[in-house]
C-alpha cells in the first residue's frame, strides 16, 4: 500500500480463496454494470448520423424556400434517402406544406422536418 | 508482514469505476437534455416560420386582432398562435410557437410589395390640360399624365432647366379620376376615431409606456382634452386619441404608436417612427424626421358647412419616410384635401392626395406622388398644375421599399416590413 516500504525479504500473506472469489465476483459485477451503462449512454445519445440527417433536411428546406417550383420526390443524398412530400396547406392557395423524412441505409427513419412555405 | 488484501483493492477499484460510470451518466444526461432543448428550439423556430408564412399569405386569417391557436400539422408538438392587428396604414402580425413550457414569439409589421405595372413616379388626373414644369425640376420615372402631357414653362422669371424630355421615363395616359384608396383599410383607419370600450382617459407625462403587440391594444382616449405630448416615451401597441387636438413636442419619443385626433401639431425638431391621423388638419413644423415606416394621414369623415379644406402641412427641411395621404370621405371639389410640402421637405415613399398637392422650392418626392391637381402659390398668384424647382424621383427609392395596401399601387403579395419583437 502507499507509504509502506516494500521489502523483498518480508513475507507477503496470500489472500484466502474466499477473499479472491468474492473479489472476482465484485469486479465482474462492477465491470458488467459499467459496460451496460456505457452501452446505454452510447445508444441513447443522438448519433452523428441523426445530427447529419437533421442538418441535411434543414439544408434541403432552405433550398426549397428559394426555389420557384418544388415537387414531391424521393432523393438520395449521401448515405440517406430523403422523401419530399409537397401538398397544399389547408386549402390555402398561397401556401404549401413541405414534409421531409430522411431514412438511413436500413430504411429506418432518422430525421423529420415539416414546414409551411409561401408559394412563389 | 504485508497483507495481500484482494477484496480491499477490488472495492477501491469498484469505487473508481462507479465514479467514472456516474460521471458518464451525468454527462450523457446533460448532453441529452441539451440535445432535446436544441431540437425543441429548432422545431419551435420552424413552426414560428410556418406561422409567419400563414399570416403573410393565408387568406383565411382576418385582420381583427383576435388570436387563433391551432396545431399546424395535427401533431402535439406543433401548436402555434397567430393574430393580425390592423395598425394604421399597415398591419402587425404576432406569432407564438409553443412546445411544452417553451415558447418562441415574433411580432412584425406587414406591408405589401409594389405592383410594378401600376407604379410610376407621378399620377396626375387627366383634366385635359398639361402639367407645366419650370426651374430646376426633375420628373424621373414613369408618369401617368393627361393626353396633353408635360410642357416646359417660364414662370417667376425662370425657365425650365431640366432634361429635355421633361419626364425621363415612360409616359402613360391617366384617367379623369385618380385610383382610389382601399376601402377596407380606410374603414379600419376610421375605427381609430371611435370611442373604444376600454380606454385610459389619463396619460401621465414624464412617463414611459410600452405595450407589446402580443397583448391587447392599449387605448388612451383623452376625450375633449387638448394634450401636449412632451417628455414621454410611448412604444408599440398604443393608440392615443383625442376629440380635439394633440400637440407633439420634440421631447416626446414615439415608436410604432398611433396618434388620432381632430387636429395634430408636431413641433419643430421631432423625430420618431409613428402614424398620425387627423380629421381636420395636420401640421408638421420644420426639421422633423419621420422614420420608416411612418404614416401621415388626413381623413375627413364628416362634412361641415363652415369648414375649410382638410390640410396637411409638412414644414421646411422635414423628412417623412412612409406614406402621406389626404382623403375626404364625402368628396367635395371645393373642400378637397390639400397636402403642402414646404421648402426642401422630402418624402421618401408615397403621397396620395384626393385633391391638391402644393409643392414649394426644393421639395422632393423619392417615390410616388398621386394627386388630382398641383398647386403653386407665389405671392398673390396661384398656379394650378405647375411644378417648379421640385424633384420627383422614383429611382432614389430603395428597391426593397414596401407599401401599404391602402395605396392603389400595392400588389397582393405581402412581406415582413420590420421585425418588432422576438425572443
Amino acid at each position: 500500500m502507499a507509504g509502506v516500504k516494500l521489502s523483498f525479504n518480508s513475507r507477503l500473506r496470500a489472500s484466502s480463496v474466499m477473499e479472491v472469489v468474492i473479489s472476482m465476483i465484485v469486479i465482474l459485477v462492477v465491470f458488467t454494470t459499467a459496460m451496460m451503462i456505457a452501452a446505454n449512454v452510447m445508444r441513447a445519445s443522438p448519433s452523428a448520423q441523426k445530427l447529419q440527417a437533421r442538418a441535411l433536411l434543414n439544408d434541403l428546406m432552405a433550398i426549397n424556400e428559394k426555389n420557384e417550383e418544388v415537387e414531391s420526390a424521393t432523393l438520395t443524398l449521401g448515405n440517406f434517402q430523403v422523401k419530399q412530400d409537397i401538398k397544399n396547406y389547408q386549402n390555402e392557395p398561397g401556401l404549401i406544406d413541405i414534409h421531409l423524412i430522411a431514412y438511413d441505409s436500413n430504411h429506418q427513419e432518422v430525421a423529420e422536418l415539416e414546414k409551411v412555405l409561401i408559394k412563389r | 508482514m504485508i497483507r495481500a488484501s484482494a477484496l480491499y483493492m477490488v472495492i477501491v477499484i469498484a469505487l473508481v469505476i462507479g465514479l467514472l460510470c456516474s460521471s458518464l451518466i451525468v454527462v450523457a444526461y446533460y448532453y441529452k437534455l441539451q440535445d432535446q432543448k436544441m431540437t425543441r428550439i429548432t422545431q419551435l423556430q420552424t413552426n414560428l416560420s410556418s406561422g409567419v408564412a400563414i399570416l403573410l399569405a393565408g387568406q383565411n386569417i382576418s385582420s381583427n386582432a383576435e388570436e387563433k391557436t391551432f396545431s399546424l400539422f395535427g401533431g402535439d408538438r406543433d401548436t402555434v398562435s397567430i393574430k393580425k392587428i390592423p395598425w394604421g396604414v399597415y398591419e402587425v402580425g404576432a406569432v407564438r410557437a409553443m412546445i411544452q413550457k417553451d415558447t418562441l414569439y415574433k411580432t412584425f409589421t406587414i406591408a405589401n410589395e409594389v405592383d410594378s405595372s401600376k407604379w410610376g413616379v407621378l399620377y396626375l388626373a387627366d383634366e385635359d390640360r398639361p402639367v407645366s414644369v419650370s426651374g430646376k425640376s426633375v420628373i424621373k420615372g414613369d408618369a401617368y399624365l393627361s393626353k396633353a402631357g408635360a410642357k416646359a414653362a417660364y414662370i417667376n422669371n425662370a425657365a425650365y432647366e431640366g432634361d429635355k424630355n421633361i419626364v425621363t421615363g415612360k409616359t402613360h395616359n391617366s384617367d379623369k379620376t385618380i385610383p382610389t384608396l382601399d376601402t377596407k383599410r380606410l374603414s379600419q383607419i376610421e375605427h381609430l376615431f371611435d370611442q373604444p370600450l376600454k380606454a385610459d382617459t389619463n396619460l401621465v407625462m414624464d412617463d414611459s409606456v410600452k405595450n407589446s403587440f402580443l397583448a391587447g391594444t392599449r387605448f388612451f382616449d383623452l376625450r375633449r382634452k387638448t394634450i401636449t405630448l412632451s417628455n414621454i416615451k410611448l412604444e408599440d401597441n398604443i393608440i392615443v386619441h383625442s376629440d380635439t387636438s394633440i400637440i407633439i413636442e420634440p421631447s416626446a419619443t414615439l415608436n410604432q404608436v398611433i396618434i388620432a385626433a381632430k387636429y395634430i401639431h408636431v413641433k419643430a425638431g421631432f423625430q420618431g417612427a409613428c402614424q398620425l391621423f387627423a380629421t381636420d388638419s395636420l401640421t408638421i413644423e420644420k426639421n422633423c424626421n419621420f422614420l420608416y415606416p411612418s404614416g401621415i394621414g388626413l381623413y375627413r369623415l364628416k362634412s361641415y358647412s363652415y369648414s375649410v379644406p382638410p390640410h396637411i402641412f409638412i414644414g421646411e427641411q422635414t423628412q417623412v419616410q412612409g406614406q402621406v395621404f389626404g382623403y375626404y370621405k364625402n368628396f367635395n371639389a371645393q373642400k378637397a384635401p390639400v397636402i403642402t410640402l414646404a421648402k426642401n421637405a422630402t418624402i421618401t415613399g408615397q403621397i396620395y392626395s384626393q385633391g391638391y398637392v402644393e409643392l414649394n422650392n426644393g421639395g422632393m418626392v423619392k417615390g410616388n406622388l398621386t394627386t388630382k391637381r398641383f398647386l403653386y402659390q407665389s405671392g398673390y398668384t396661384r398656379y394650378e398644375n405647375y411644378i417648379i424647382n421640385t424633384k420627383l424621383d422614383e429611382t432614389q427609392l430603395s428597391r426593397y421599399y414596401l407599401t401599404s395596401d391602402l395605396m392603389p399601387v400595392a400588389s397582393s403579395k405581402r412581406k415582413v416590413l420590420q421585425w418588432l419583437e422576438s425572443n
